[in-house]
């Protein structure tokens, strides 16, 4: 992972999970790409029961009104960690590579 | 207990617990004041509320789980808080008008002071539901309510016009249709279909279901208690129309009391018809202030995670016990308060019709979620009623207090 | 050792919580975030309680609410999870990990009724 610079990327001021929500996620131009809609994670469960979660990704989409209604399915995406740039505000900045658009997403496995 | 028995206990209680004092007042009025003409309007109603106590019914069978707390995490906490909310205001004024309404049967049958009846009747249905274990709760009062089937017989005894009754089956406006009794007829349509669609009886259905300990193996059981005993329990407000029309509409005399309903009774049995008339009333809203106020307190405990339930001591669910004791304190204040309780009954419904489609939108989306219920997610008829009540409940919560203004309160 | 896919608002958030005994012990009202070595967030532990949630209102009703209800909040670390299901399972009951404060406080004085129970 390279830093762009060495500024804190603002990614400790988020200290829980309901102020990163719903923050918007914009390119390094600004361009809005879409809404946090969750956080997914990898979790390793040790054979004594012990659960340690490790990152994923950032899912996002678009946050219309019949979306949290529930009406529509989100069009999910996701986009690693590694493509964040920083958090300033409410705003979440990524790199997206060029030409090459991010995941869609797959819905988590059924438990 | 076997199954058949245990089923017939359930209709049984389902029937006897149909009908609460908001529509046994509108049935009347109704009555009186158009004929049999909105008889369609409580079949209507009928098929709404079973349509939604299914799928809550189902969705606790499948989950194990209280539907308040599938709700939040399905639609979230803001959109669940103003649900819980809409649905407490609704239970709350609820149950202030049932109190309202077992302290003017006691005082028909016994003649004391009204204010001291209703601190009676808070005392006796907190010690009630302290002391009885749910299923005796369930059982006793939905039971006890069977006693309004007098109402049936005098119904059937008074000859209704088999014409005029079947046409009122069919929608469509009163033949006199000049604008203000089409306003009025309109009100009644609104306040009716909020009577028997109120929500309590489907989220306090749901939490009897996991107090009873149901699972999938019971959706069955569910379907078919909910809909024979409703649709028998509709019986009882279509007799109360037919007495509204045929016993008080010739007489040019509108109850003004729900109590009055008993004289009808009275008339065909003497003593015995009056005692079983108010007996059946006691027991009706007696039975759905019990089930408001545990309403409101299952909804606060399954919103915020408390212990809950009446199969645990007091003790351990303290908050949930605080919380229907307090319930049913502030609805014993609300009506005791010196406010007309028939003016407590009006405002209960009109304001539960405006927060109807608030309170059922997110059981719908919760039933119909096929990652939270699996296979027993809703199917093409549930979702399709499902849609079509909740556009229609939203149409009468735009008008109802239009309606409420226009027609001053249903007083024409 | 299986590795699991989660997503936290989804599968986690205002789920309710159930302690090692299977009573009530409050929902996720908010997970707290740890940043790890490589600048991600992971979650660090579950927020229970009146001090979390009333962050979620709008925010001239956060002040008002805490007033009202306290400001209390659990924090549960992710390793008291045992599992993560339809409900969120802890390891410990909710007395170790002081998630029925409340619960005891009303219950002392519910207790003092006679037919309290158990």
């Amino acid at each position: 992972m390279v830093a762009l610079d060495r500024q804190d990327p603002g990614i400790g001021r988020v200290k829980a999970i309901s102020a990163l929500k719903g923050m918007r996620i914009v390119d390094e131009s600004g361009a809005l790409l879409g809404h946090v809609a969750d956080i997914r994670v990898q979790v390793r469960k040790a054979r004594d029961g012990a659960m340690t979660p490790h990152a994923g990704s950032l899912v996002y989409g678009s946050a219309g009104f019949l979306v949290r209604l529930g009406l529509r399915q989100l069009d999910a995406k996701v986009i690693g960690w590694d493509a964040v740039v920083r958090i300033d505000g409410k705003r979440v900045v990524v790199r997206t590579a060029r030409g090459r658009g991010t995941r869609k997403a797959r819905g988590a496995p059924r438990r | 207990m076997n199954k058949p028995l245990e089923v017939f206990l359930g209709i049984l209680t389902a029937v006897g617990g149909f009908v609460e004092i908001g529509e046994l007042t509108f049935s009347l009025d109704a009555g009186v004041d158009f004929g049999y003409r909105l008889l369609w309007v409580s079949l209507f109603g009928t098929i709404g509320i079973i349509v939604y106590g299914e799928m809550a019914g189902r969705v606790a069978a499948v989950r194990g789980q209280p539907v308040f707390g599938v709700i939040r995490e399905r639609v979230g906490f803001g959109a669940g808080l103003a649900t819980l909310l809409a649905a407490n205001l609704i239970n709350l004024l609820t149950c202030a008008a049932e109190i309202g309404g077992v302290a003017i049967v006691w005082q028909l049958l016994a003649g004391w002071p009204y204010r001291a009846l209703v601190a009676f009747a808070f005392v006796f249905i907190v010690l009630t539901v302290w002391l009885l274990p749910f299923e005796w709760i369930e059982r006793v009062f939905g039971l006890g309510g069977l006693m309004m089937l007098v109402f049936l017989v005098v119904a059937l005894r008074e000859g209704p016009d088999w014409g005029t009754l079947a046409a009122g089956l069919v929608p469509g406006w009163p033949n006199d249709a000049t604008g203000s009794r089409l306003v009025l007829y309109a009100f009644y349509g609104v306040a009716l279909l909020s009577s028997v669609m109120l929500p309590y009886e489907t989220y306090f259905y749901a939490a009897g279901a996991i107090e009873d300990g149901w699972t999938p193996k019971d959706i069955t059981l569910n379907r078919v208690v909910v809909i024979v005993g409703f649709l028998l329990g509709s019986l009882l407000s279509v007799a109360l129309i037919a007495i509204g029309a045929q016993f008080f509409e010739p007489r040019g005399a509108k109850p003004a009391l729900p109590g009055l309903a008993a004289l009808p009774a009275a008339r065909e049995f003497g003593h015995a018809g009056l005692l079983l008339a108010l007996g059946g009333m006691f027991f009706a809203f007696a039975g759905a202030a019990i089930e408001t106020g545990l309403s409101g307190a299952y909804n606060l405990a399954h919103f915020f995670g408390w212990p809950w339930g009446k199969s645990r001591p007091p003790r351990n669910a303290a908050r949930f016990c605080a919380s229907w004791i307090a319930i049913f304190a502030l609805a014993a204040l609300v009506v005791g308060s010196g406010i007309d309780p028939v003016d407590v009954v009006e405002w209960s419904i009109v304001l539960a019709v405006v927060v109807l489609p608030l309170s059922y939108f997110p059981l719908l989306v919760v039933a119909a979620d096929r990652r939270i219920m699996g296979e027993h997610a809703n199917g093409g008829l549930a979702n399709a009623l499902g849609v079509f009540y909740l556009v229609v409940v939203t149409l009468a919560a735009l008008c109802a207090i239009p309606l409420f203004a226009l027609t001053r309160g249903g007083r024409g | 050792m299986t590795t699991v896919t989660l997503d936290l608002v989804r599968d986690v958030l205002d789920h309710v919580v159930v302690d090692r005994d299977g009573v009530p012990c409050g929902m996720v009202d908010d997970i707290a975030l740890d940043r790890d070595a490589r600048d991600r967030l992971v979650p660090a532990a579950l927020l229970i309680g009146p001090g979390a949630w009333t962050r979620r209102l709008p925010r001239w009703l956060g002040p008002l609410a805490r007033r009202a209800f306290g400001a209390r909040v659990a924090r549960i670390d992710w390793s008291e999870v045992a599992r993560v299901g339809e409900r969120i399972e802890l390891r410990s009951t909710a007395r170790d990990l002081s998630l029925d404060a409340a619960e005891r406080r009303w219950s002392r004085w519910i207790g003092r009724i006679p037919g309290s129970g158990a």
